[in-house]
């Protein structure tokens, strides 16, 4: 299911993490910045927009480091095409590349 | 492994709530997951946006109407649809909250379910459950014909031997044929049923034999030599105490020594339906086991036996009537004496059920018997809807939150239909226990049988498969109107709690309807029964116009060891040791006694006939009922005798044939002329003197008038089989083992076949009324227990929905009595129509039951004045309780709540 949501410049940030390797909530407000009230409901609408798919992790690295396991998050390919649109619009989206961390205030 | 602190742990159980619960444990993993790898510091600020977060997901959820993600990896997409688990699962949540609720229905619907699960094990076990043979289906049933037009007849030992002979389209002929045993032991005597059989009879059906072993070909080849027996799996347990060692004893059976050669399988119980059959004994043993048949085996007019057959492969029913009607007309022309007139027929073996001719009225009868717990349940269907209609209004809200939250209509009727058939499938369940003790009640309470009988009667697949579609079926009927209505409130008022507050009378008329239906059932279960129970009183207070309390009878067979010339000797020298013994009054012999239920009639020809009608009966002769009796009888049983003598020594074998006329005969024939003198002719029979007149009894049952009657003394027409009357002046019970001493120092060998005081015998004649009083006044006094419980249940409802309505009369100044008069009115408003249509009802059926009561009119006033009382008092009661909590109301604190 592919539905059309409001591309804003929050979740314009949250697909571009995604993309850069950043797969799950605190790993992606690390990285752009911004708030978990924004990150997580951002990343809702993108699952139930079929943006973005989720699973949870395999293999025993969780047991190894001693955590549960997380859920990590990644693009579908409809989701990709949205990051790729969110890009040409957003032009500042290309600094977070650069950034390794703090990121550009929104 | 690190875990949250406990606070954090706290705010994540909190925000979980937010998250629809399907999704709830996922999203509680993930958010778990995340924050204990993120470390101590800001844990809880960053413990926050997962508010936000569920939040989020409710969001997005409410928007699409459904789950918003089907997760991958975690939990399987949700199916919306109905599955019976789910169903279940979500009736069984939502009746334990309510439990008094809950426990009430199941009890109800037990009580009906169970009653009706009883009655149907015992239609099962007589009209549905077939004997345990092998293979049914090429098993058939070969019937001989009577001239006198009754096609199902029974046939021949000679007949049957025939059919083995001239016929090669079977691959065995079995014969089998009922026979009445006594059982002696100690002094105590058992009358026991059982079969007679061909040799072949337990290959040929697959009868299968626990222990032991069935009959060898010896053993059925010459009469009378092999006194040998199979017992029966029933009689084995019953009187033998499943003594393994039973097998190559001895047991007496009507004097005879039986060895025991074998137990049945407890599969197999003989070939009648719902009783077990207690022993098979080889049909050489005829002479012993059925006395008045002494000729079975050598008269082709003997017909003692019913005859089942195993097709040969590839046979088919048509070619077996065919093989076996031409051995029918080789018979009719060889031998024309004994088989002109009777023909064969052949039926397929599954096909029949007790017999041909019973088998048209038996299903119909059978089914009949289930309208009475029919009714029964109705009435608690109809208090269950009651209740559910009273749960579902107030229920309203939480129906109306599912409505709004997007629940189909559909789904809330299947919801509301899950509850009402798991209640309804519990009941059930309690209804087979409360059956298979009803039934053990009900079998328990036919002793006064003379032979005694083991029933076959219980709980098999069919009664369980019977029950739970009758459960199912009864938790849709009670369930659907009730759902169909709670499913489309008005959401808006609903919601705001508006609605239950407001009393509108038409609203509930669904309600009212019930209560009239339930009413007017079990006014009619009420007064059927009491019109049974009148009969009894009446039938018990009927003067059978002979002495009932002062007697015991014997059950006496003298040609088990005794031809005719033997026989009268035997029974002559019983009758002078019982006249000379201390405490004996009166001693007599006869084949027929008053009230026996079985007749028999001769033909009389009337020789001054005093109509037209007679003088046509004067052509052709009358049947009459008549016994044959010694002298003392009259006075034995305290006849009176109004005119002439009793008979004498001197009517004996060779002097002048005589016979004694009841008085109803007397006036049938001649009117007020006294006939004494006169002589009755009989067509083909020497004509017989009246010697006196004796008073009118009852002939066969209690219902019967005064009808005619002849007495003809036993020396002039000998018969083997007979009742022996002993009048004593002691407790007749206690008297019974000395006078069997008695009879027994005549001869050993001639064991009575049945004993009994006159008055057990006279509970037999009212056994069925009995029966018929008990069990309808069990189920109405069910059906009234229930339908006040629905009483209480409804108004008490109503009352708590008025209670507003209540206290602004109070406040307004009605009085507490004013109040309990109000809602009483109510109710036995209700409870009058019902009444009056159960009456309507009663007047109906009572015509049909007409020829079944005794002494009473089906509108016999004391019934319906008796049962309208009963019925008005309890439901005045029943509406006086929830009348009382109605006046109980404070006024002040219902106004309060407004």
């Amino acid at each position: 299911m592919v539905a059309k949501i409001r591309m804003t410049h929050a979740t314009a940030l949250v697909l571009q993490a995604l993309s850069s390797g950043h797969g799950y909530g605190f790993d992606i407000m690390d990285t752009t910045g911004l708030p978990g009230g924004t990150v997580y409901p951002a990343l809702r609408r993108l699952e139930s927009a079929g943006l973005v798919e989720s699973a949870w992790e395999e293999g025993n690295e969780a047991q190894l480091e001693g955590r549960p396991a997380r859920k990590y998050y990644r693009l579908t390919a409809d989701g990709e095409t949205a990051r790729q649109d969110a890009a040409a619009r957003f032009r500042v989206l290309g600094l977070l590349e650069a950034s390794a961390s703090g990121g550009p205030n929104s | 492994m690190r875990r949250l602190p406990l606070r954090c742990r706290g705010l994540l159980a909190v925000a979980a709530r937010l998250v629809p619960a399907p999704r709830r444990a996922d999203w509680r993993r993930e958010w778990t997951s995340e924050l204990t790898c993120t470390g101590p510091r800001r844990l809880l600020r960053r413990t926050l946006p997962s508010f936000s977060d569920a939040l989020a997901i409710r969001r997005l959820e409410r928007q699409q109407g459904g789950p918003a993600v089907g997760a991958i990896g975690g939990r399987r997409p949700l199916r919306f649809g109905w599955s019976p688990l789910r169903a279940a699962q979500r009736a069984a949540r939502s009746l334990r909250q309510s439990p008094v609720f809950s426990i009430a229905a199941v009890l109800t619907l037990g009580l009906g379910i169970g009653a009706n699960t009883a009655i149907f094990s015992f239609v099962n076990a007589v009209a549905l459950k077939p004997p345990t043979v092998d293979d049914p289906g090429t098993l058939v049933r070969i019937y001989t014909s009577t001239p006198e037009g009754q096609p199902y007849g029974s046939t021949s030992f000679l007949e049957l031997e025939d059919i083995v002979e001239q016929t090669d389209v079977f691959d065995g002929v079995v014969g089998y044929a009922l026979a009445a045993g006594a059982l002696t032991d100690e002094g105590r005597i058992e009358l026991l049923l059982g079969e007679i059989v061909t040799g072949n009879y337990f290959d040929v059906l697959g009868a299968k034999i626990a222990m032991g072993r069935a009959f060898r070909p010896e053993e059925y080849e010459t009469p009378g030599t092999h006194p040998v027996i199979v017992l029966g799996h029933g009689l084995w347990v019953r009187r033998f105490g499943e003594d393994p060692s039973i097998v190559g004893q001895a047991i007496r059976l009507n004097g005879v020594s039986f060895d025991v050669i074998g137990v049945a399988d407890e599969s197999y119980r003989g070939m009648l339906p719902a009783l077990w059959v207690d022993f098979w004994a080889p049909s050489m043993m005829v002479r012993t086991l059925i006395p008045d048949a002494p000729n079975a085996l050598t008269s082709r007019r003997s017909r003692q036996f019913m005859v089942h057959a195993r097709l040969r492969d590839g046979v088919t029913v048509q070619e077996a009537q065919a093989a076996v009607g031409l051995v029918a007309a080789r018979l009719e022309e060889t031998f024309p004496e004994s088989n002109a007139g009777h023909s064969m027929s052949v039926l397929k073996a599954d096909s029949v059920r007790l017999h041909p001719s019973v088998d048209v009225w038996l299903l119909p009868l059978a089914m009949a018997a289930l309208v009475v717990p029919g009714l029964v349940l109705l009435i608690a269907c109809t208090n269950l809807a009651g209740l559910l209609l009273a749960r579902a209004t107030d229920r309203r809200k939480e129906i109306a939150v599912r409505l709004a939250l997007g629940a189909s209509r559909r789904q809330i009727v299947l919801y509301l239909l899950g509850e009402s058939v798991l209640l309804s499938l519990v009941g059930g369940a309690l209804g087979v226990l409360l059956a298979t003790w009803l039934v053990r009640m009900i079998t328990a309470l036919t002793p006064p049988v003379i032979i005694s009988l083991s029933f076959d009667v219980g709980v098999d697949y069919r009664v369980l498969v019977f029950t739970a579609g009758l459960s199912v079926l009864v938790g849709i009927l009670f369930g659907l109107v009730p759902a169909l209505r709670a499913s489309k409130p008005e959401l808006s008022r609903a919601l705001k709690d508006e609605g239950a507050v407001v009393w509108r009378a038409r609203r509930l008329s669904l309600r009212n309807a019930l209560i009239v239906g339930q009413v007017a059932v079990s006014m009619l279960l009420l007064l059927v029964a009491g019109l049974f129970i009148r009969s009894l009183q009446e039938a018990v207070n009927i003067d059978p116009g002979f002495d009932t309390e002062s007697s015991i009878v014997f059950t006496m067979n003298a040609a088990v060891r005794h031809d005719e010339p033997a026989g009268r000797e035997y029974y002559r020298q019983v009758l002078a040791r019982l006249n000379a013994y201390p405490g004996v009054t009166g001693v007599a012999l006869a084949d027929r006694l008053p009230l026996g239920f079985s007749g028999q009639t001769m033909q009389i020809l009337v020789d001054q006939p005093r109509s037209e009608s007679s003088r046509a009966d004067a052509e052709r002769g009358e049947a009459i009922h008549f016994a044959r009796i010694t002298p003392g009888y009259f006075h034995t049983l305290g006849i009176d005798l109004l005119a002439g003598r009793d008979f004498g020594d001197l009517d004996r074998q060779g002097s002048p044939p005589v016979a004694i006329l009841s008085e109803a005969g007397a006036r049938h024939l001649w009117g007020d002329e006294n006939p004494v003198g006169n002589t009755i002719r009989r067509p083909g029979g020497v004509p017989l003197q009246v010697v006196g007149v004796a008073r009118d009894t009852r002939v066969r049952t209690l219902g019967d008038g005064s009808e005619p009657y002849l007495y003809v003394p036993l020396e002039q027409s000998y018969e083997s089989m007979l009742e022996l009357i002993i009048a004593t002046d002691r407790d007749p019970a206690a008297f019974i083992g000395e006078a069997q001493e008695v009879i027994l120092q005549v001869d050993p060998d001639v064991i009575p076949l049945e004993v009994m005081t006159m008055s057990g015998g006279n509970a037999m004649i009212l056994f069925p009324l009995r029966m018929a009083a008990g069990l309808l006044g069990g189920f109405g006094a069910l059906g009234l227990l229930l339908s006040s419980v629905g009483i209480i249940g409804s108004l008490a409802y109503s009352v708590s929905c008025r209670s507003h309505e209540v206290g602004v009369r109070m406040a307004l100044g009605a009085s507490p009595g004013s109040v309990v008069g109000m809602v009483v009115s109510g109710g036995m408003r209700l409870v009058g129509v019902g009444m009056a249509l159960g009456m309507v009802a009663a007047l109906g059926v009572g015509q049909l039951l007409q020829g079944l009561l005794v002494g009473v009119s089906p509108t016999d006033p004391v019934a319906f004045l008796g049962v309208t009382a009963l019925l008005a008092g309890v439901a005045l009661l029943a509406s006086w309780l929830p009348a009382r909590r109605a006046a109980a109301v404070d006024p002040l604190a219902v106004l309060r709540k407004q």
